[in-house]
């Protein structure tokens, strides 16, 4: 007699994209929307605060600006579960509780003025190439 | 041999253009830091140009918005690599054609009113692990850490080995490491110690805060210079202060703290690396 299945049905279609996966994606997005003027590094280390957590830090780098970059948000999630997860952005921590929220808090991120203003300021000067050689 | 006189001035707001201009050309200061600066950086600029036209606005690469460096050289010479979201530091080279490179971070920690010292320490620790990445990846360990820590001397957030690891003998600094359970940690020398009392010094710290609680130092020293052991000897002891005054007229008020109705509650720090 074999034991009856205790498992659930499992959807392999509708999986949740990890953090890391989105954060990728937008550093993809941030290299081809600016002609890779400027592009994104994702850094991965273990959280500094909690055992079980790991952080992803997005830089946006200025390759043209002798290497220049800006840190711009943190997100921290625990090793086994995606969500919901921290994000930190300008010393303010905000809960995320899945995906779609992640990409909404993102959105509004990469869409608000100061972020517009550093990346506009950024292109700029990497277009110019202010950094002679010395 | 280049001589670099530097400055750091927590300006706490307030629009104290004239002061920074004299303390800059009193001192003939040629790297200006000034965190919590929300003026009119063109007004400053004026200010300090005002004899002679020397200094020059900061490099617009720098997104800082708390932290602000002026140089009285030509800012091709100042390479911005980092800034953060947070603003809790900003770092950049100094890079002259015959002088060797250094490194320099402004910092300006979170303020003790509304973080607890343990608070303030992991800010601390998440800093100095970045000035430790930066310097392997820049491969330039001539390091100097300016800036407000909201920490003494003496706190755990200066002296822990997996934070600043900041001593205050150059002698065992120059060791420039030490092991712990396998590990090396990197020293910094911390000058500061020696600007903390009032024997041999104007004033017994930068910042003055006096409460009811039982607990209380009455006189910080927030403003801290840290240098790693290969600029030890580039550095001037003597030439470490804490400003009481800009040159022309005192910062204090009449009972010897600072004036901070008029000026900064924090007092400026200056000092001098001589590169070679």
């Amino acid at each position: 007699m074999t034991t009856e299945n205790l498992w659930p049905q499992f959807s392999l279609d509708e999986l949740p994209r990890t953090p890391k996966i989105i954060l990728n994606e937008q550093a993809e997005f941030l290299a081809e929307g600016t002609k890779n003027l400027l592009t994104a590094k994702i850094k991965v280390r273990p959280s500094q605060f909690a055992f079980d957590e790991v952080d992803y830090e997005f830089e946006i780098v200025a390759p043209n600006l002798g290497g220049y970059k800006y840190q711009l948000l943190k997100i921290s999630q625990n090793t086994l579960l995606m969500y919901p997860c921290k994000l930190e952005v300008e010393g303010n921590f905000h809960q995320i509780d899945n995906e779609q929220k992640l990409l909404e808090k993102l959105k509004d991120i990469f869409n608000s003025e100061k972020v517009k203003n550093i990346i506009k300021s950024l292109i700029a000067q990497s277009i110019e190439d202010v950094i002679p050689s010395i | 041999m280049q001589s670099l006189n530097f400055l750091f001035w927590n300006v706490n707001r307030k629009p104290i253009i004239k002061e920074i201009a004299n303390i800059a050309k009193h001192h003939n200061i040629d790297v200006l830091l000034l965190a919590e600066c929300n003026f009119n950086l063109a007004s400053l600029l004026l200010e300090l140009n005002s004899e002679t036209v020397e200094y020059e606005l900061p490099n617009p690469i720098f997104q800082n918005d708390r932290i602000k460096v002026f140089t009285k050289f030509s800012s091709s010479f100042i390479i911005p690599l980092e800034d953060e979201s947070e603003n809790r530091y900003t770092c950049f080279k100094i890079k002259f054609p015959i002088a060797e490179e250094i490194l320099v971070f402004g910092v300006h920690l979170p303020d003790r009113r509304n973080n607890q010292p343990s608070s303030i320490s992991s800010h601390a620790g998440r800093i100095a692990r970045r000035v430790k990445e930066i310097e392997k990846e820049q491969n330039l360990y001539n390091t100097v850490v300016l800036g407000d820590f909201n920490m003494n001397p003496s706190d755990v957030g200066m002296i822990d080995a997996e934070s600043f690891h900041a001593i205050m003998d150059s002698e065992i600094a120059k060791n420039k490491s030490r092991t712990i359970s396998k590990k090396e940690y990197d020293y910094f020398y911390n000058p500061m110690w020696s600007l903390h009392g009032d024997i041999g010094n104007n004033v017994a710290g930068s910042y003055y805060y006096k409460n009811a609680e039982l607990v209380n130092y009455h006189w910080n020293v927030f403003d801290q210079v840290l240098i790693r052991p290969s600029l030890i000897d580039s550095f001037d002891k003597e030439s470490l202060k804490i400003l009481d005054n800009d040159g022309s007229k005192s910062l204090l008020k009449k009972n010897i703290i600072p004036d901070s109705d008029n000026y900064s509650d924090h007092l400026p720090l200056m000092f001098t690396l001589n590169i070679q």
